[in-house]
């Protein structure tokens, strides 16, 4: 008995000291048990509020894989979403060890030209990560290159968007009109619904955006191709001739914004929807909305019902659209400070390739953090006795992490072919012809940083109807071109030239 | 002879300065040492090459604060803003503090004191929350229960430019008085009991007793909290511009200050060279100011000059 102990307790410290040796990251290399030398690498990325605490044990598991089939071990660093962007900038500016790092693709042709990335090895791409490569097939790698050199690989979840509307069930069976509502197409359809809706309850706020930042142009009007940063857009889903245009000198968007405040006037869109904190999901919550328009793809009102626990039903108002924007929702990308890249492009593989390390990473350890629901292949949900709250690994990010298609789905969402039906999806959109096209704005940051200020003043207010066009649509427009509008249009139609010259 | 006295007034120091070495090496590490970083500004900055292998660029990191029109009215609001500030936090928190002092019971001053610092202590995220239940169209107090009780047209409030400047001057009041009105009253605390029975003896009234004995005291400390705030006039209170305005559109003619101005270009670019160029400009701004206000003070009351 004491000796069992005394062994417990001498393995005990044994495994510490090799912790510790571990995190002094003295090299990178440590050797296994039969002599093969382990690679180790750090892999940050960001949790929506707090860190889940059955973390290392997740680690261990996706370890014990890496180790047997790619000799591997990697550190997973999960940070909290607030401050991540910063802690990333101060890990790799001073040097800190860093391997592999998840952002968000707005960020991504700004990293490219301040050279945070690293441009992948060609030859690695072709070896070791050859899969992936084919996985993500060839027009989505054309959203993650820039000039000729790859800098990280989209993750593969819901790559096309489409506008959307999610709506409010109960309140539609009240008024019997939810056969009515599911066989909306357009946002006149729509209008003639929240009429409806309106004339039976006249206090009801129809509708608003689906998140504070975002109008409802963003959520349930766009049909153009915003190029990243909404200065200068192809108009027309991207299917016209590689015109950048000044989208708000454009008659779409002079009608679009009259034909929203026409809805304001008439009292559809939620009152200062612009400035309220809870503008979007929270609002939806508590009913204090009927609908919410938004980004939407295959069973948005599922993901939006299981979220607030309000029964939703949902539909497209437009056609589904891919952009480089939406292919790059999320990159997985290796910093410029990555001393060896094979190993991380060895493990990247697996996120892509390998169903067992990808749900994992996004859904825990199988019997602990979830189970299968009975007689379905893929639909999984919680273990008896374990919820929400008290699971020890909810961490709910899968669309940050490889092939989301290649995991889990969670009870409510989808059925067994929902990811088949997700990648159908990402296939049928419409493909803007700009696809793979990153503005480099670094020659005209002057411009952009003004013009972000004057969008800031004045695209929300106009675009979820609470400004009066014919007052402050001019006001936009000359403020707009005073900061300088017209001289990143054609530095963008300079380098969109150019990048379309090369393909 | 001279040197010799030098010395021995140095060795006679020298316990008082091993003493604040450790807050000496604390301010070194903390304020000086960064300093370096403030060539980042003058650089194009990208993540390769690090802070001081990036290639200059000049003022270039510094035309996007000056290129608009806007660029006068952040200007304009940063200043005049903190102006009034700085004048009504002073005025309200030493009348406090004389108020406070007035009071003999210190069951009362406790009861005080803790009111006037609770607001203090508030998150501005916090303050935009309750300024927005106020004030919110459909569901605002104001509009719903006072302007609706009244008969009156109700307002929206968060696309009305006017109200605004009295709204964050209040708000800004409300904040921050009660703290610096802590301050006054620590100095107070120690001015002997003997100067107003003096006083009293020799017919002074209560005005003429806080005019006398009870300001003269606190001119000091007066003086430094202003100065004090006078360097930091080209800089705004963020959570006050951006969050309690809930960064309403509608309302940047009055709300928009340096640092909102510069958070809402650089958000999306991410760009440290232009982020530090800000800072740098209203850091010297800062600078020169306080150089200036204390060269005014050393002429018109020598004694109360900071150096």
């Amino acid at each position: 008995m004491f000796r069992k102990r005394l062994t417990r307790g001498m393995t005990a410290v044994l495994l510490t000291t090799a912790i510790l040796t571990g995190c002094g990251g003295q090299g990178t290399h440590e050797k296994q048990d039969d002599g093969k030398e382990l690679d180790k690498i750090t892999f940050a990325f960001f949790c929506n509020v707090v860190i889940p605490e059955d973390m290392d044990k997740v680690e261990e598991a996706i370890n014990e894989i890496t180790r047997e089939k790619i000799n591997v071990e990697v550190e997973l660093l999960p940070m909290s979403l607030s401050t991540y962007e910063q802690q990333i900038n101060l890990m790799i500016s001073s040097g800190e060890k860093l391997d592999l790092f998840n952002m968000f693709g707005t960020q991504f042709a700004v990293d490219v030209t301040q050279n945070k990335l690293a441009a992948m090895e060609p030859e690695l791409l072709k070896t070791v990560a050859k899969d992936t490569v084919e996985t993500i097939g060839e027009d989505y790698m054309k959203s993650v290159t820039v000039n000729g050199n790859v800098y990280g690989f989209p993750v593969l979840k819901d790559n096309a968007q489409v506008r959307g509307v999610v709506m409010n069930k109960r309140m539609l069976e009240e008024n019997n009109l939810l056969e009515e509502a599911e066989n909306v197409k357009s946002t006149d359809g729509l209008a003639a619904l929240y009429d409806k809706m309106l004339s039976a309850d006249p206090d009801m706020a129809m509708v608003c955006a689906g998140d504070t930042a975002s109008s409802l142009v963003d959520s349930g009007f766009m049909t153009y191709d915003s190029l990243g940063d909404y200065l200068g857009v192809l108009m027309d889903y991207g299917q016209g001739d590689l015109e950048v245009e000044n989208l708000y000198e454009t008659d779409w968007y002079e009608s679009t914004v009259n034909y929203i405040h026409d809805w304001y006037e008439k009292g559809y869109i939620l009152k200062d929807s612009s400035v309220n904190p809870d503008t979007g999901v929270p609002i939806y919550q508590s009913e204090g909305v009927f609908s919410i328009l938004c980004n939407y793809h295959i069973a948005t009102d599922s993901v939006i019902e299981n979220m607030t626990n309000v029964p939703s039903t949902g539909t497209w108002v437009a056609e589904p659209l891919a952009t480089t924007t939406s292919i790059n929702g999320v990159v997985m990308s290796i910093p410029a400070t990555c001393e060896n890249q094979e190993p991380v492009l060895k493990f990247l593989n697996l996120m892509y390739t390998d169903k067992d390390v990808v749900n994992l990473i996004d859904w825990g350890i199988e019997g602990e953090h979830y189970v299968h629901v009975d007689g379905k292949e893929n639909v999984i949900t919680y273990p008896e006795g374990v919820t929400g709250d008290n699971s020890g690994y909810a961490m709910n990010c899968g669309w940050e992490f490889g092939n989301q298609l290649n995991s889990y789905v969670w009870e409510n969402t989808g059925d067994d072919d929902y990811y088949e039906r997700m990648a159908d999806f990402n296939n049928e959109a419409i493909k803007s012809k700009a696809i793979g096209f990153s503005f480099d704005s670094s020659s005209v940051k002057t411009e952009v940083a003004a013009l972000n200020n004057v969008l800031n003043e004045y695209r929300l207010g106009l675009e979820n109807g609470e400004m009066d066009p014919s007052e402050y649509l001019p006001k936009f427009q000359q403020a707009l071109k005073e900061a300088g509008i017209d001289k990143v249009i054609e530095e963008k139609q300079k380098q969109l030239d150019a990048w379309a010259a090369e393909q | 002879m001279r040197k010799k006295r030098k010395s021995v007034k140095w060795k006679r120091y020298l316990p008082l300065y091993f003493m604040a070495l450790p807050a000496l090496v604390y301010l070194f590490i903390n304020n000086y040492l960064p300093m370096t970083g403030l060539v980042v500004a003058f650089k194009n900055f990208n993540y390769k090459d690090g802070i001081f292998g990036s290639p200059w660029c000049g003022f270039a990191n510094f035309e996007y604060l000056f290129s608009t029109s806007t660029s006068f009215i952040i200007t304009r609001n940063t200043i005049v803003y903190n102006a009034v500030f700085i004048i009504l936090n002073t005025v309200a928190g030493v009348a406090a503090a004389v108020l406070l002092n007035e009071i003999r019971s210190k069951k009362a001053v406790t009861v005080f004191q803790t009111t006037m610092i609770i607001p203090y202590l508030l998150s501005m995220i916090i303050i935009g929350y309750l300024v927005f239940a106020f004030l919110s169209s459909e569901n605002g107090f104001i509009n719903k229960h006072v302007l609706n009780f009244l008969g009156v047209e109700l307002i929206s409030w968060y696309a009305s430019p006017k109200v605004w400047p009295w709204l964050l001057i209040f708000i800004n009041t409300l904040k921050n008085f009660g703290f610096l009105a802590l301050i006054y009253y620590s100095t107070l605390i120690s001015v002997s009991n003997e100067y107003y029975e003096a006083a009293k003896l020799d017919g002074a009234n209560k005005w003429q007793q806080i005019w006398y004995i009870t300001i003269p005291y606190l001119k000091p400390t007066i003086i430094t909290m202003v100065l004090l705030s006078v360097g930091r006039v080209f800089y705004s209170d963020f959570g006050l511009f951006y969050q309690v305005p809930q960064n309403s559109g509608a309302l940047y003619s009055v709300t928009n200050t340096i640092d909102t101005y510069v958070y809402r270009s650089l958000i999306q670019l991410g760009d440290v060279g232009m982020a530090s160029a800000a800072g740098v400009y209203q850091s010297i701004v800062g600078f020169l100011l306080v150089l200036a206000a204390n060269a005014a003070v050393r002429k018109i009351s020598p004694d109360n000059a900071m150096f």
